[in-house]
């Protein structure tokens, strides 16, 4: 049998899992994904290298994640899309102690069921992820964007 | 949200005396409940609590005089805003027909302290495409383009508030983009 509890394998699995849960449209269960503590942040990835510090979207514990779920699923009027997460393969950078710092490319694909498929948003994630007793979860996760336009509004997160 | 901009403020409706350039001014109040502009609002949440409050960590500065929220529309495509820490510019970039560009700028002052530029940075959170604010006008400005430009052979006409642009003492109402396409309308002499 797969061992996914472990080493590289628990890894891809964590980055499966989060695709899988954001492409589904389940939204309450991202924060589950963070340590309490944590960072989220979408940032272009202009900003990003020149280390200036503003982002589309910067949430600094697991509550501000949970606050935002509740925008997207109550107090944010949009047209609702789904998205389709492609993520390349983890690539380590570094392993200290219990946490994991990795990166891996991604591609978002957004589809308005009366429109055709579109790439939404492209760019890198950069993570350090804690191994925990209820296994891997992100301490922070940045989701660096290559394009500096953005398809009108981004309501999801990526 | 968070009783920051509600329709039902105190605001204030201000143009120059063409139409053209306009401002909106209004304050944060501790209203309770919802009064009768909320009605029928969606969106509108009377229990809603945050489990993380830092994004609302609210400092009042004196060179506000008073409004919490300022956005000021400046003829043709500026938008200068203030809410409560926040500060941005929007401009609009035409792309030609049917696209346009919108270019966001968040500023804060030199002599910021550390404490004040990180919540500039965290009432950020508010603005820009992903904002909890904004990000639901771009939505709905994008509803309307479409359900405008449905059929080629019709026209569309959207009168929220009547058909002028005078004086109008809340916020829901589209009195200040009439006044501006009116002054558009007459330096095009169409």
């Amino acid at each position: 049998m797969l061992d996914m509890s472990d080493g590289y394998m628990a890894l891809q699995n964590l980055y499966c899992d989060y695709s899988a849960c954001l492409d589904e449209g389940n939204f309450e269960g991202w924060p589950d994904f963070f340590l309490e503590e944590c960072e989220y942040r979408i940032q272009p990835r202009e900003n990003y290298q020149r280390k200036l510090p503003l982002s589309i979207m910067w949430l600094e514990s697991k509550g501000m994640l949970k606050d935002r779920v509740y925008g997207i699923c109550e107090t944010l009027y949009h047209d609702p899309y789904y998205q389709r997460h492609i993520v390349s393969a983890p690539r380590v950078t570094g392993v200290e102690g219990n946490e994991i710092r990795s990166e891996a490319n991604y591609l978002v694909l957004r589809t308005k069921r009366d429109e055709f498929s579109e790439i939404f948003n492209v760019g890198r994630y950069i993570d350090t992820i804690r191994s925990t007793a209820d296994g891997l979860k992100f301490r922070s996760r940045l989701c660096i964007f290559d394009s500096e336009l953005i398809k009108n509004s981004i309501i999801y997160p990526i | 949200m968070f009783g920051l901009i509600r329709g039902d403020q105190k605001s204030r409706i201000i143009m120059d005396e063409h139409g053209r350039h306009g401002a909106m001014a209004s304050t944060r109040e501790a209203t309770k409940g919802g009064g009768e502009v909320t009605k029928g609002l969606h969106s509108f949440k009377q229990g809603m609590k945050l489990h993380d409050e830092r994004i609302i960590d609210i400092k009042p500065e004196p060179w506000w005089n008073g409004p919490t929220v300022v956005m000021l529309t400046l003829f043709p495509n500026l938008i200068v805003q203030q809410q409560s820490n926040s500060m941005s510019t929007r401009q609009i970039m035409p792309r030609g027909s049917g696209a346009f560009d919108f270019i966001w700028t968040h500023f804060g002052f030199e002599d910021d302290d550390p404490d004040m530029a990180l919540r500039r940075l965290r009432q950020a959170n508010m603005f820009g495409p992903a904002g909890y604010v904004s990000a639901d006008d771009g939505e709905v400005l994008e509803f309307c383009q479409e359900s405008y430009e449905r059929d080629s052979s019709r026209s569309t006409l959207a009168e929220q508030g009547g058909r002028d642009w005078s004086g109008s003492n809340h916020v829901i109402t589209e009195n200040v983009l009439r006044g501006m396409y009116a002054y558009w309308r007459k330096i095009m002499e169409i």
